[in-house]
């Protein structure tokens, strides 16, 4: 029983070889396989190595536990999982999580999805004041104090 | 020369500004400051900006190209707010060198994936980026995952009302009246084409049944998904009659109905993808709605029927469902039943009657069983339909005649019978574990 490998290649040019299982939780690189994207390697112009790498670390982690259980659910290696993959996001900086959400969108990486979006909208937004949010999204006000005054009134119940 | 330039720049926000710039092509682009500045006015300014291209008239010397790429790719929004706008660059010589494609930060090329990450907050929190800025002004009412729940003005209400405080419960009854203005305003207008899910619980005086009924069939005309609504009144009102529309509604996968909800289903009553049934404490208009409502799905697998005590119009629960995985529901004595569910895996009953009238069709393949038997206790006649269950919970609650041992001994031989893993009794502090 030789396990099948696929050849994974980033925007940067930088390889990585993974067996099929952990590809394959991507929804989007069966596609690439059957389109003959390419040969050997797939091509993704859109991640980047390092991003590929998490991409992958993440992967790995939830084939191993798909595979180990035999489809039971395990509560406690459920547990862990969830342990792991709060573990995993908190390592990671801004820029890096973002990179990481866009990468799963692409890819199709549904739980990876779930994970970065929760994540995002866990830290960076629920929560928080108005002026904290803008800080951590840079986004740039572009009310004047009327409009946001008027904003905030229209939505009122949203705010206490 | 400079004042032209503002000039431009004030000519060019008049476009700009109203955010609306998806393309921009610059065909012989000359590099100098006034060309350079504009660009990165628009780059900057142009939050829907998908693709700016920019076509290089004369020979630029390839450094000095490099060199405005840096630039604009450090002034455009992309890099600056670093993901919002997807800005390609692109830079040719002539008509056939792509000299650069820039900008490898960006990507979430429109606002999708910010909808899709507000969808991962509370109603409530996604509706509160609204003053964020212009851009996020209604990137909500995009979210198709919405939850309006008045529940904590409730308890809330509740605890001033037992203190005597009257004023303050007055003031948070029009706050719920705000919830109520601002879901009345702002569903018909939601700019999801299609709802995946909505969540309506209320409890407070301001939200009134033919709000429901008026709500509720905005979401069939959006193609809902999942539906819940929870409508539970301590003081007496009329009951929310459900739009006609509902019970043929081709995308419902998931109903949850519970409270104050009037169900009257027509004879043309068909949920072609329902999958979960949640039916609590709800009143039928007469006894063929009932069991037309749970006749309506063929591909049904969860179904929870909880009653009222009386009054709800039923004599007799009939579940013949075939597809059904999962059941939970109640015998009591006001009511027969009969259950004929060969799939079932998973089953959940409540014995709250002295001399039922029920029957029980065996279940082949079920998994596991939580029985809870207040009162009667006639174990045979319990076990009988789930003998070949693998996990077993039952709990015996009140005047279980027979001794703890002797009821084990009735049990474990026809569990062993089955391939019953695990069983728990619980009955005056009895617990066992096989």
């Amino acid at each position: 029983m030789s396990k099948k490998n696929i050849v994974l290649k980033s925007s940067n040019g930088i390889i990585f070889e993974v067996e099929e299982a952990v590809a394959l939780q991507s929804e989007t690189i069966p596609y690439m396989i059957e389109d003959d994207c390419a040969n050997d390697t797939i091509p993704l112009a859109n991640v980047t190595g390092d991003i590929l790498a998490l991409v992958i670390e993440y992967c790995k982690k939830h084939v191993v536990v798909a595979d180990g259980d035999g489809g039971g659910s395990s509560s406690s290696s459920q547990e862990d999982l969830k342990n792991w993959d709060a573990q995993f996001m908190n390592d990671l900086d801004q820029s890096k999580i973002f990179n990481l959400l866009l990468a799963a969108d692409f890819l199709n990486i549904k739980t990876l999805f779930d994970l970065t979006c929760q994540f995002v909208a866990d830290t960076m937004i629920k929560g928080k004041s108005v002026e904290e949010v803008r800080r951590t999204l840079n986004i740039e006000k572009d009310y004047t104090s009327e409009e946001e005054a008027k904003a905030r009134q229209e939505n009122e119940w949203a705010f206490k | 020369m400079s004042s032209q330039r503002t000039h431009k720049l004030r000519v060019l926000e008049l476009y700009v500004d109203d955010v609306s710039l998806e393309t921009f092509k610059w065909t012989g682009f000359n590099g100098a400051q006034e060309a350079r500045d504009l660009v990165i006015f628009i780059l900057k300014n142009a939050y829907r900006l998908k693709t700016a291209t920019i076509l290089t008239a004369s020979e630029l010397d390839i450094l000095r190209k490099l060199e405005i790429i840096k630039e604009f790719s450090l002034s455009s929004r992309a890099s600056t707010v670093q993901f919002w706008d997807l800005v390609v660059v692109v830079f040719e010589v002539g008509e056939e060198e792509v000299v650069a494609i820039m900008d490898k930060i960006s990507g979430f090329s429109d606002d999708e994936l910010l909808v899709k990450i507000l969808t991962y907050l509370p109603t409530k929190v996604a509706v509160s980026t609204s003053v964020l800025s212009k851009q996020w002004k209604f990137l909500w009412m995009r979210v198709p995952k919405l939850e309006y729940d008045d529940r904590r003005i409730f308890y809330e209400t509740q605890s001033m009302l037992l203190k005597g405080d009257t004023a303050r419960a007055v003031s948070l009854l029009s706050k719920s009246e705000r919830i109520r203005c601002f879901i009345d305003r702002n569903l018909p207008f939601l700019r999801s084409p299609v709802i995946e899910s909505l969540c309506l619980r209320f409890s407070t005086a301001p939200f009134k049944p033919e709000d429901i009924t008026s709500w509720v069939a905005l979401a069939v005309s959006r193609s809902v998904r999942e539906l819940s609504v929870d409508f539970l009144h301590c003081i007496s009102v009329p009951n929310a009659l459900l739009p006609s529309s509902l019970y043929t509604c081709e995308s419902l996968v998931t109903l949850k109905l519970e409270g104050r909800v009037l169900v009257d289903v027509p004879h043309a009553g068909c949920f072609p993808s329902l999958k979960t049934l949640h039916l609590r404490y709800l009143t039928y208009a007469d006894e063929e709605s009932f069991q037309r409502l749970l006749s309506s799905s063929s591909v049904l697998e969860d179904l929870v029927i909880q009653r009222r005590l009386y009054g709800d119009n039923v004599k007799e629960v009939v579940v013949i469902i075939p597809s059904l995985f999962s059941l939970s529901f109640e015998v009591t004595d006001s009511c027969g039943c009969v259950i004929d569910t060969p799939s079932l895996k998973y089953f959940k009953v409540k014995y709250y009657s002295k001399n039922p009238s029920y029957l029980i069709v065996d279940m082949p393949k079920l998994e596991e069983a939580d029985i809870t038997v207040f009162g009667f206790c006639n174990i045979k006649k319990i076990l009988k339909p789930v003998t070949s269950v693998k996990r077993l919970s039952l709990h015996l609650l009140r005047n279980v005649k027979e001794k703890k041992d002797e009821s084990s001994r009735r049990i474990e031989p026809m569990c062993k019978a089955g391939n019953t893993t695990s069983w728990i009794l619980r009955g005056k502090q009895s617990r066992m574990k096989k």
